[in-house]
């Protein structure tokens, strides 16, 4: 994926709410969902991991 | 709910989980199935510890998000297949032109030849045979239009044309070899066949029939590999030449 294309794709939710969690530190898969819980957003196993797949394939400069 | 059962629960619903990985994608297994595994078992044991049983609603929402996140995985790992044939037909564009035109010259030499034979000289069809040359080249530049990529490369636009020909042209001679000698008894009834026998030295129909086919082998592979090469390049520079006319993209 080009920068451009990058820059203008917008985030899932789980994507966003993944990496609002990560900001605060470093969190394994249950702590991410947990906080997840918490949102707007409830994310099981399957999704938080494919979400996190498509953040280090697709959004890894 | 005792240690025990509590147990129990925790083990059954690891193992029913472990099951249902089984559903994704193999690579996507791979890669995060003991992650999964491990955040499945994290959440069984809080759930487990704060309401004691995993009810319906539990594994309704376990159900619905893994129904989700399958179908999601599988789509892109056949997308990305997909794409992967793709970019391999692109990049050996000439040898899957080459076969496909072979397997076209298999046809209709077979209906030509075996199925609806003709009983006149070949010269009555000459302008036939020069709009059949004519289309093959065609198709060559195009092969080489095709595979000369973004930039046009001249030189893989050759080198495809040149496959593809060569490719065909072998397996039309080899179908050749093949239907002569198979079914020389209907072959050796065309009228060119007869009357070239006859001021033939040779003492057979096979022996002339095979000579002339040696003789095609070694006059068509290099003539129609130098077409493929000739129209090919021709095919490639005319997309340069488009490329090179069209307005830039912002």
């Amino acid at each position: 994926m080009d920068e451009h294309t990058l820059l203008n794709t917008p985030l899932s939710p789980a994507v966003f709410y993944i990496l609002l969690a990560l900001a605060g530190g470093e969190k394994h898969g249950y702590q991410i969902m947990k906080q997840e819980s918490h949102s707007r957003v409830k994310m099981g196993t399957g999704t938080l991991y494919g979400s996190l797949k498509r953040i280090s394939v697709e959004r890894t400069p | 709910m005792t240690q025990h059962e509590h147990d129990t629960s925790q083990t059954r619903a690891e193992r029913i989980y472990a099951s249902l990985l089984r559903l994704y994608p193999l690579g996507h297994r791979r890669d995060y199935g003991p992650l999964m595994l491990q955040t499945f078992r994290d959440e069984v044991r809080e759930v487990l510890a704060t309401s004691g049983s995993l009810g319906i609603a539990f594994w309704l929402a376990v159900s619905a998000d893994v129904v989700r996140s399958v179908w999601r995985e599988r789509r892109t790992a056949s997308e990305r297949e997909l794409q992967v044939s793709l970019n391999w037909i692109g990049k050996h564009f000439g040898v899957v032109a080459g076969l496909l035109l072979g397997g076209l010259a298999i046809v209709v030499i077979v209906l030509s030849n075996v199925v609806f034979p003709s009983t006149e000289s070949d010269s009555e069809y000459t302008a036939v045979y020069l709009m059949g040359y004519a289309a093959i080249f065609l198709v060559f530049a195009t092969i080489g239009f095709v595979a000369s990529g973004t930039p046009s490369r001249i030189g893989a636009g050759a080198r495809a044309g040149a496959v593809a020909a060569l490719l065909a042209t072998a397996i039309g001679l080899a179908t050749f070899f093949v239907v002569d000698n198979l079914f020389l008894a209907t072959v050796g009834q065309q009228v060119d066949k007869i009357q070239g026998f006859h001021t033939s030295p040779f003492r057979t129909m096979r022996d002339y029939v095979n000579f002339g086919l040696v003789y095609a082998v070694l006059g068509m592979l290099p003539l129609m590999g130098a077409a493929g090469v000739a129209f090919g390049a021709v095919g490639a520079a005319t997309r340069k030449l488009l490329q090179g006319s069209a307005p830039a993209s912002r």
